[in-house]
């Protein structure tokens, strides 16, 4: 059993050696504050204003003129399987978005137009629904 | 302790305890370049797996083991295969769980075997037949007792928690032995005299014993915590619910999902290691003094 002795003793040994200076101001807890005030002041604000999941771009030809009417085409890649298609046109200015697209985080894209085809470009974001812009040449 | 002085001159002595305490000092020749060299061989056999496993994680578009055309160096370097892991398992809930698991069973060992060591270190009747069974019960292959295990801790409601997969990982042989080594080579004066001026058994153990056995206590905490990191049997035995896995299980139960894609599996095994090898990094000074100081005392 242990004694009330025993008790008042560790007692006053942990008042005398665990100081709040001991506790909170040792190397794990100064890495594991600064690492989480890194998160939310800089990393985590950064996120919330770029998730949108817009995927924008422009296409453009060799001579790098846009290139207008073309089609783009965007897949979803997952581990074990990937998302049906989706595509769009390009506007006069030869640019494209595809909105609302939050929880992508790898996909492929490429652009035709005419029977002239892209070679299928294979993206990664760093975090779900990144907006990205991306240029695509498409060689008429 | 004498018979270890008889086996050595004092100078040996000294020079060892200077090794122990991180003074290494090169004793010139062709022989020690000789060393160097093996060792800087054997280092790079040891370390070529490792560095293929990162190389592997940091390289995307996933490949296969040796990539479209094998090569050593990295192409191109990219966090995107670590992201995509997080994104995919549940990843913070495994290491969540793997951190509570792993503070109860440090926490548990440094005291239980503390207990223990101190006990060891009286004299008592059967001790010596006491410490032959304690010993040799490392021989026990842990197969052996996983089904008891699971029987007391079933019969003790403790299975899908924390505290049952952390529970049987609370304590060690190895680590009582070296804090029984460590502890044996304080001085009796320093206990007796602590007791003639009132201090309790408890006091003495981790008001005197503690701060003089740091480099034990640090060796016992690495030991801890690098098997409670690591366990998967005994996890695998207790825990059926996904909410209690931790990181170990959570990377078998994805390996058998995406089979395919070792750059991914490699990611979420180089996850798992890392708070190992920086625990370690933190802590190897008391480690290797520990490990050292537990064989070696005058």
């Amino acid at each position: 059993m242990i004694g009330t002795k025993s008790v008042r003793q560790l007692a006053l040994l942990a008042k005398e050696t665990l100081s709040w200076k001991t506790v909170f101001l040792n190397k794990f807890v100064i890495i594991i504050v600064l690492g989480l005030v890194l998160w939310a002041g800089m990393v985590q604000p950064y996120i919330t204003a770029n998730d949108d999941g817009t995927i924008s771009g422009t296409v453009v030809d060799s001579s790098g003129e846009p290139v207008e009417g073309a089609t783009v085409v965007a897949q979803r890649l997952m581990t074990k399987n990937q998302e049906a298609p989706i595509s769009t046109t390009t506007n006069e200015n030869g640019q494209f978005v595809f909105e609302d697209k939050t929880r992508w985080l790898e996909f492929r894209i490429h652009a035709e137009k005419s029977s002239v085809r892209t070679e299928t470009e294979r993206h990664h974001l760093y975090f779900r629904g990144q907006n990205t812009d991306l240029t695509i040449v498409l060689d008429q | 302790m004498s018979e270890i002085n008889g086996l050595f001159l004092k100078g040996d002595v000294e020079s060892i305890k200077k090794k122990v305490n991180g003074y290494v000092t090169p004793s010139g020749g062709l022989l020690s370049y000789v060393y160097l060299l093996i060792g800087i061989l054997l280092s790079a056999v040891w370390l070529f797996p490792l560095y293929w496993l990162v190389r592997l994680t940091l390289e995307w578009p996933a490949t296969g083991l040796l990539g479209r055309t094998p090569s050593l160096q990295i192409d191109s370097v990219t966090v995107y295969n670590f992201i995509r892991i997080i994104y995919e398992v549940e990843f913070l809930t495994f290491l969540t769980n793997s951190v509570i698991i792993t503070l109860l069973a440090v926490v548990g060992t440094v005291i239980f075997n503390s207990l223990a060591a101190y006990a060891l270190t009286f004299d008592f009747p059967g001790r010596k037949l006491f410490m032959g069974i304690f010993v040799s019960s490392m021989f026990i292959p842990i197969y052996i007792t996983i089904v008891p295990g699971f029987i007391i801790t079933r019969e003790l409601g403790l299975l899908n928690t924390h505290l049952g997969v952390a529970l049987p990982l609370a304590g060690s042989v190895i680590g009582t032995l070296i804090l029984y080594a460590s502890f044996q080579s304080i001085p009796s004066s320093v206990i007796e005299s602590a007791r003639l001026d009132g201090a309790s058994e408890l006091y003495i153990l981790f008001g005197i014993l503690w701060p003089m056995s740091s480099a034990a206590l640090a060796t016992n905490v690495i030991l801890a915590f690098i098997r409670s990191w690591n366990a998967f049997l005994w996890p695998l035995m207790i825990v059926t619910e996904r909410d209690v896995y931790t990181l170990p299980l959570g990377l078998a139960n994805y390996n058998a999902n995406y089979g395919g894609s070792p750059a991914l599996q490699y990611a979420f095994a180089v996850l798992v290691l890392l708070p190992v090898v920086i625990t370690f990094l933190f802590l190897q000074k008391y480690f290797i003094r520990g490990v050292v100081q537990s064989a070696i005392k005058e």
